[in-house]
């Protein structure tokens, strides 16, 4: 009776940790499904159903015949109407004017039209929201009606491909300077970091005694446990200013500081892997080269590197990867303006730059763009990640 | 000849960086590091508040992360040895840990700020790097299940045992040092992480009185005293509070090999 028990305790045990074991698999899904879900909101769909007005220090005013008085949240009016009718008491007279709506919704330049007794009160202070301002009565106090024109959806390309990043003023959200400033930083880091990994790992794994192997070894751990913050403030007191004296520039947070401190992020990361891989090629092969009368350093660099090359792409790739995700170092040294580069010394921003910087103050369809980025950000992420488990699968057939 | 030169070089470079960084953040911060600093709150130019707000995330991190961890691990190793049942589970490990953290950071929002409705707080953020740290804590473990010899399994099983009676009672007490390894590589992940507990943990500045509140761990305070530095004594503080960190990073890393050494004496005997 007690041993059934115990049976059925066991397959209990065995089930629910099976079911707790597809967390993982859950979690991943839910990253994807709802980063996804959000960075797609503002190509499918507009900021708002309808044109909005907003008042300022108007305790009652009529539109389109309904009377709102002392209203707080904005007024919606609805997008069948094709004209705006306004009418409050303006300083003991009563103003009536009317606001022409442009069916064609797709510009939103064009979307009201303005009676031309009205011309000179309009201002237009970002895009898409029009402001009346009537004067009289105290600065900063006068009577004002904001008309805020919904954003038709965003299209993909010019998200894409768009050169401007001007999310407050303009509603320009054009990423490809980010796009450059990603793909620069991490071609410039893995260029300059890559090489330096190899040499230092063939080194470690084929020639170092074990002893001073392991001694380099765990130095290389330590510097791979370095929060990203620290590098970033080494490379701003650091390399920074060193930047700044030899190139003679403004201020020394660059394009060249980011590559520099991502090439050392990165090192770790190639390292460990490089050498994995380099101590999985079987050591029969060493012998044999080593028996037809080649040097070491032959057998090294012409027999055990390419025999270990799975692996050592892997590595390359996972450095790259690292470098494309990376965000605190480089706002600390990159400087930040949304601008393609014409020289290694002028400041960059990367995606995620963009991300941490602007996630604290945006709203709305800035807000959505910045998970939009994300979703770019996944899509890189991901086929580098495919890469290395294909690659990861070459080397499991190879050995 | 020339080849050797320019690898050992390289060797060099590397560890001349790391000593570089070290050297200069350590000396460089020393002056202002003492217990005062540390004790003290932010208006006193203390970090201590920033150190509590670390320790809550780290807890909660772990308190989400190690169960689901540990018992990830322990289905793939004793449950689960056929690669095609645990084919997606094995994906998606792999796939997360290789997710930047950004991206997490921007999965907590969402998530647990927004549509659970923790707003920025310490427990959104402990949530959020929770999953990031589920990969680390399952790979160690799994790593230090798979080093428990065959033999301890089947002598349990042979005196009668059921399954679970055998991983509870023999496998996992054997396993401990490698979980704690684990815990420990995933605490230094989770206090030297910077970008998700900016967009999930927020940057208040005052002591945390419970986990539903924002809070400003060190690596953020690190960061914004970097990035808006107004006097020169922020300078020094940032020193101070980065040297905390590498400091820290140092104990991890000691901590880590000194478990690692002991487990691996005590299997060879």
């Amino acid at each position: 009776m007690k041993k059934e028990m115990r049976k059925q305790v066991d397959i209990g045990i065995r089930y629910l940790f099976r079911v707790i074991s597809y967390f993982s698999v859950v979690a991943l899904a839910a990253m994807l499904i709802f980063i996804f879900y959000q960075g797609i909101i503002p190509f499918v769909s507009s900021t708002a159903p309808a044109i909005r007005l907003v008042t300022e220090h108007i305790p009652e005013i009529q539109v389109n015949g309904s009377t709102y008085v002392n209203h707080r949240t904005f007024i919606d009016v609805p997008s069948k109407d094709d004209e705006i009718v306004i009418s409050f008491e303006h300083q003991g007279e009563h103003i009536d004017f009317q606001l022409e709506l442009n069916p064609d919704k797709t510009n939103p330049e064009q979307a009201v039209r303005f009676p031309a007794s009205l011309a000179e009160q309009v201002t237009s202070p970002e895009a898409n929201t029009y402001t009346i301002t009537f004067p009289g009565g105290l600065p900063g106090l006068e009577k004002k009606i904001h008309i805020n024109i919904p954003e038709p959806p965003y299209r993909f390309l010019a998200f894409l491909l768009g050169d401007e990043w001007r999310p407050v003023y303009r509603k320009l959200y054009g990423i490809l300077p980010m796009i450059t400033a990603t793909l620069l930083t991490t071609f410039g880091a893995v260029l300059l970091g890559v090489p330096i990994a190899l040499l230092a790992s063939v080194m470690i794994a084929e020639f170092l005694s074990p002893k001073s192997a392991l001694f380099v070894r765990s130095s290389i751990d330590l510097l791979a446990g370095i929060p990203s913050v620290v590098y970033g403030f080494f490379g701003l007191m650091i390399i920074v200013p060193i930047i700044q004296r030899v190139f003679g520039s403004a201020s020394g947070s660059s394009l060249l500081a980011a590559v520099i401190v991502l090439s050392i992020m990165i090192l770790p990361t190639v390292i460990s892997i490089t050498i994995t891989s380099l101590e999985a090629v079987p050591e029969s092969y060493r012998e044999a080269s080593l028996a037809l009368g080649a040097t070491k350093m032959q057998t090294s660099w012409r027999i055990v590197f390419p025999a270990a090359r799975s692996g050592i792409l892997a590595g390359g790739i996972l450095g790259t990867s690292r470098a494309v995700g990376e965000t605190m170092a480089v706002i600390l040294v990159a400087g930040n303006s949304p601008q393609f580069p014409s020289s290694l010394t002028d400041s960059v921003r990367t995606m995620t730059a963009t991300i941490a910087l602007e996630m604290g103050y945006s709203a709305g369809r800035h807000n959505q763009m910045l998970f939009s980025i994300g979703v770019i950000l996944f899509v890189i992420i991901c086929v580098l990640n495919g890469i290395i488990m294909k690659l990861k699968q070459h080397m499991l057939e190879d050995a | 000849m020339l080849m050797m030169g320019v690898m050992a070089c390289s060797v060099a470079a590397v560890l001349a960086v790391l000593m570089f960084i070290l050297l200069y953040i350590l000396v460089n911060g020393m002056g202002t590091l003492s217990f005062r600093f540390i004790f003290s709150s932010a208006r006193d130019g203390g970090i201590f508040p920033m150190v509590v707000t670390t320790l809550y995330v780290v807890l909660t991190s772990l308190a989400a992360a190690l169960p689901i961890g540990i018992i990830t691990a322990v289905y793939l190793v004793e449950y689960s040895r056929n690669y095609n049942r645990v084919k997606y589970i094995r994906l998606a490990i792999e796939t997360l840990a290789g997710i930047p953290s950004i991206l997490y950071g921007l999965f907590g929002l969402l998530i647990f700020s927004r549509i659970i409705g923790f707003g920025q707080s310490i427990i959104a953020g402990g949530l959020t790097l929770g999953i990031m740290i589920l990969p680390v804590i399952i790979r160690t473990t799994e790593e230090s299940l798979k080093t428990i010899p065959q033999a301890f399994r089947e002598g349990s099983l042979a005196l009668g045992t059921t399954q679970w009676q055998t991983i509870y009672r023999v496998v996992l007490p054997s396993a401990i040092p490698g979980i704690i390894t684990a815990s420990i590589l995933a605490i230094g992940r989770v206090v030297g992480e910077a970008a998700p507990v900016l967009l999930t943990v927020g940057i208040a500045r005052n002591m945390p009185t419970s986990i539903f509140q924002s809070g400003r761990t060190l690596t953020i305070h690190l960061y914004y005293l970097t990035k808006e530095a107004v006097n020169p004594n922020d300078f020094e503080t940032a020193f101070a509070a980065a040297a905390v960190l590498v400091l820290f990073v140092i104990l991890v890393n000691a901590a880590t090999r000194f478990i690692t050494i002991g487990f691996k004496k005590r299997m060879e005997q």
